[in-house]
């Protein structure tokens, strides 16, 4: 998948990395995808969380040794 | 805009006022409209850190004495120590890489969220609106924070 937007919020914890993708989620037309790259664990659980009350569709997560990449598509 | 949250800042703690703004800013990142009431000693949250030895009388100039700082000097509600506590505690969560207040003041601000203030305290601290950090939006009473709260589906007294 090639995402319209590299968001890196490596090393940030809660609330900062759905703070930014909200904020970067501004930036972007409907139906574009962000990916979002975090360590903070939480965010398994926050980013599906965030997506389920903002509207935006949850496309899928990735795990490698404690980084995490998700992919969200903005809603249209 | 998916609903409101209404918040009450009735405390000047580090510790409460990181959760309010953590809340706040998740709240206000997730599309909700965010009113944030500071009340009480709340207010020294959003007050100028220069603010010293503001107002007339002993009282209000003790008050303002022993609160002051502003949003960045914040006691902890236990473990403060004369100050020390905050100090460890303010540096233990850089070294976490967790926010600080004025860095989540400033996003809550970015995100669209309204800071209020309660008229009483200001009379009892003897503060102006010039003694209050300029991101407050505005000066309310009690009935201000009930309408505000009735259209609310997430209501906080922190």
């Amino acid at each position: 998948m090639t995402p319209d937007l590299v968001l890196d919020c490596s090393g940030m914890r809660c609330p900062r990395p759905i703070v930014e993708m909200a904020k970067a989620m501004r930036r972007m037309g409907p139906g574009q995808v962000l990916e979002l790259l975090v360590t903070d664990p939480v965010a398994k659980k926050d980013v599906p969380a965030w997506c389920q009350k903002t509207g935006n569709e949850f496309l899928d997560e990735e795990e490698t040794s404690g980084h995490f990449k998700f992919h969200v598509r903005k809603q249209g | 805009m998916s609903g409101k949250a209404s918040i009450v800042v009735f405390s000047n703690e580090l510790d409460r006022a990181c959760s309010a703004f953590t809340i706040a800013n998740a709240a206000a990142a997730s599309g909700m409209e965010v009113t944030m009431f500071f009340s009480c000693w709340g207010v020294n949250v959003v007050r100028r850190k220069e603010a010293r030895w503001v107002g007339s009388g002993l009282f209000p100039r003790f008050l303002s004495f022993f609160t002051r700082g502003g949003a960045g000097k914040l006691p902890l509600s236990k473990f403060n120590l004369l100050g020390l506590g905050g100090f460890l505690m303010r540096r233990r969560m850089k070294a976490q890489n967790i926010q600080s207040v004025p860095e989540m003041m400033a996003d809550a601000r970015d995100l669209g969220v309204k800071f209020l203030v309660c008229d009483n305290p200001m009379a009892i601290m003897d503060l102006k609106r010039e003694d209050l950090i300029d991101e407050v939006d505005d000066i309310v009473g009690a009935a201000y924070y009930i309408n505000e709260a009735s259209g609310s589906e997430i209501t906080l007294y922190i």
